[in-house]
């Protein structure tokens, strides 16, 4: 109970530092070029999934969506997507290790971006060269913030050492 | 007699005595004339706050004088253009809240009704164009940036003003329905047409920077347009 309940003020608090929706605010705000919610979703699957988490990242997605207009529900449907195909893509691995999950981060942003240059395509005929020229900054940043995070979050806590139980 | 472990320990004891000495006389003078300034020198306050006050006067004469030259200069250049009734105003506003959304980017900024802000308006930095008005409250309104898909502008391309709409597609925004009969180069200057509700005149807003011929139509690339995705600062144009 203690435990689920730090972990969502964690969680919260993660968030506000996160939420560099005030531009130039200095909290983790990359020139506006951090997409928080991938940063935030990435973060979610890398520390375990549960139903919990599942619904705080809905719910973020949802609540990023309330800051964007009707055109944002392309993005916001490619979003939930992806979270879910990794949802169940981490399910069936082990990932517990930095290497593999920085590889992850890399896959599923590259899946995110690809998807959303096949609708982009398809919806506004958008050309190759000049999507990568808008994604070249985000992709790099969203990259390295979630992967400082996850060292910071996952890799640098306190040591779990057992109780030494003492006979005497 | 010492023994070599204590000769070493003094002799690095000696060493750190030196340097520090020697770090202190090489410095000693600006140590004692900060010390002497600090604490001995005149004290006149108010008398380099109005030395500073008169160096800010002078300043500001001279800046005014240049605003009333550039003031003659823009009235004969209305002259020369028979521009009438042209009463541009550049609202500044804070660009407080921008979606976080990579593709459909909008913004929220701190004008609204209240400050005569209409729909449809266009928001400028610096660096060009950002996005226009597509929601208006009381006291804050929202912004669609250039490249957010939403975002429509009539635009007229060249000297020959040739029409075309100014469209965003997620990433970027680019002139579309423009007929390939027409006579378009690259470096042709765009401006924005003129019957639009807001009814501004004929402002540039960038140049054509690639051409693509698309079934038809042409598919112009323009530059000049602003990343609105890091300002904090931007001008709503009103135009009366």
């Amino acid at each position: 109970m203690i435990n689920q309940y730090s972990s969502f003020l964690f969680l919260i608090f993660i968030g506000l530092i996160l939420l560099p929706i005030y531009p130039n605010s200095g909290s983790l705000d990359f020139g506006g070029h951090v997409d928080v919610s991938i940063v935030y979703i990435l973060i979610l699957i890398f520390t375990g999934n549960n139903k919990s988490r599942l619904m705080y990242g809905s719910l973020i997605l949802v609540f990023y969506f309330l800051l964007a207009d009707t055109y944002g529900l392309i993005e916001l449907g490619t979003k939930l997507v992806v979270f879910y195909l990794f949802i169940e893509y981490i399910e069936r691995f082990f990932w517990k290790n930095i290497q593999n999950e920085s590889l992850l981060i890399l896959l599923f942003l590259t899946v995110f971006y690809s998807l959303s240059f096949i609708v982009y395509k398809i919806g506004f005929n958008i050309g190759l060269y000049e999507f990568l020229s808008f994604i070249c900054l985000p992709f790099i940043y969203n990259f390295f913030v979630s992967l400082i995070l996850l060292i910071i979050i996952k890799y640098t806590s306190w040591p779990k050492v057992n109780d030494q139980v003492y006979r005497f | 007699m010492l023994s070599k472990r204590n000769q070493k320990k003094l002799l690095l004891i000696l060493i750190t005595i030196l340097f520090i000495t020697g770090f202190f006389l090489l410095n000693f003078n600006f140590y004692l004339s900060n010390f002497m300034i600090s604490n001995f020198s005149y004290k006149s306050d108010y008398l380099s706050n109005v030395n500073n006050l008169k160096e800010k006067v002078s300043d500001l004469e001279i800046k005014i004088k240049i605003q009333e030259a550039l003031i003659a200069e823009n009235k004969s250049l209305k002259k020369q253009l028979n521009l009438k009734n042209s009463n541009f105003k550049f609202l500044s506003a804070e660009l407080t809240v921008v979606s976080p959304y990579t593709f459909a980017s909008t913004g929220i900024i701190n004008l609204g009704l209240n400050d005569q802000i209409k729909k449809g308006q266009l928001v400028i930095k610096p660096e060009g164009l950002v996005g226009k008005i597509s929601v208006v409250n009381d006291e804050f309104s929202e912004v669609i940036f250039t490249f957010n898909p939403g975002f429509t502008l009539m635009v007229f391309v060249g000297e020959n003003n040739v029409p075309g709409i100014l469209k965003g597609n997620g990433v970027s925004s680019r002139i579309k329905y423009v007929t390939n009969d027409k006579k378009i180069k690259i470096g042709d200057k765009v401006f924005i047409g003129n019957n639009s509700k807001e009814n501004y005149p004929n402002i540039q807003i960038g140049t054509i920077s690639e051409i693509v011929d698309n079934r038809g139509f042409f598919d112009l690339s323009i530059s000049d347009l602003a990343d609105p995705r890091n300002s904090k600062y931007i001008s709503v144009i009103r135009y009366d």
